[in-house]
């Protein structure tokens, strides 16, 4: 592996972590803080990345490793939302819309969605989704992370 | 007149691919959160579901428009205001990139502390925040966020174009 795919995988096991654990506490507005946790994933790969290297990172470098850790982000914090609802640590997405009275207010097509989204096959888009939105949060990330992580000459290659 | 000599060359090495880039990254976010109000009432659920990955989209804490409630939070809805008009503050900042970039611990801690105190206050009772601060404080996060992104992606070409400069 090479080193920054090693910096890129911690920083995604590091806010992907965050960001089902988050989930535990089932409070809205912690999981409200899911986007930051995809943000801090880049901005963690870049340290880590910077601090072992003791380099400083262009800004597209930055980027790149941010946009890698953030998809390994959200892939942790799919697999580990699975297992948590497979051990039955989480309600299933059912049972938790049951739960918060959301079921009640829909209708149409409204809950025909949910249901989908409920199933295998909307459980494989969501976790696509979450990928795409790894990706984003996760550039914004390596870019705040190269910015403010500065450890020494900076890296050839940009 | 050497500084404003490299700072012209900065701005003149400013990469369009690159802000485009940018601009495409940044841009989506909002759109999409904008779309429930516009879009077919069926598509709704739809993009209430996508941002619900990231998004607490609490009916009482997120913006509506003529009763129909877009896809994220407040804060979140501010925070994509921010990313939105980063590239376009970009443009007009670029001459300033080298000071941003020098500056940017300092840009970041004062973008996130806001937000940071506005949601902790809030989360423990101390202070009761308000939808114009929680929009506020995620537009300001947004924006030196996606000027950061603009800036590094952008920039690439500008610091070959300035280590060609001639030192006065």
């Amino acid at each position: 592996m090479s080193d920054k795919l090693t910096s890129a995988v911690i920083g995604g096991l590091a806010g992907g972590l965050l960001g089902a654990v988050l989930t535990l506490f089932q409070n809205p507005l912690l999981n409200g803080l899911a986007c930051l946790t995809l943000i801090l994933c880049g901005m963690v790969a870049v340290w880590h990345y910077t601090g072992e290297h003791a380099v400083t990172l262009a800004g597209k470098q930055g980027v790149g490793l941010g946009a890698l850790a953030g998809a390994a982000g959200a892939v942790v914090s799919s697999l580990l939302g699975l297992f948590f609802r497979v051990v039955g640590v989480l309600p299933g997405p059912m049972e938790a819309m049951e739960e918060s009275g959301a079921m009640e207010q829909m209708e149409g097509p409204g809950l025909a969605i949910a249901e989908f989204m409920a199933g295998p096959a909307g459980q494989v888009l969501g976790f696509f989704i979450a990928v795409i939105f790894g990706v984003i949060l996760g550039l914004i990330g390596g870019a705040i992370g190269a910015a403010v992580f500065k450890r020494g000459e900076q890296e050839q290659g940009a | 007149m050497v500084s404003l000599d490299r700072n012209t060359a900065v701005a003149s090495a400013f990469s369009a691919r690159g802000w485009l880039l940018a601009a495409v990254a940044l841009s989506p976010l909002l759109l999409l959160a904008t779309l429930p109000p516009i879009v077919e009432p069926s598509l709704r659920p739809w993009l209430m579901q996508v941002f619900s990955a990231i998004c607490h989209q609490i009916p009482e804490r997120s913006p509506a428009i003529d009763g129909v409630q877009l896809a994220a939070c407040h804060r979140c809805y501010g925070v994509y205001l921010g990313l939105f008009a980063a590239p376009f503050a970009g443009l007009v900042l670029r001459r300033y990139a080298p000071l941003l970039n020098r500056s940017a611990r300092i840009a970041v801690l004062a973008s996130v502390s806001p937000l940071a105190i506005d949601w902790l206050l809030g989360a423990v009772g101390l202070w009761h925040n308000t939808p114009v601060t929680r929009m506020t404080t995620g537009a300001l996060f947004g924006l030196v966020a996606g000027l950061l992104l603009t800036l590094a992606l952008a920039a690439g070409k500008a610091a070959r174009s300035r280590s060609s400069l001639p030192l006065a």
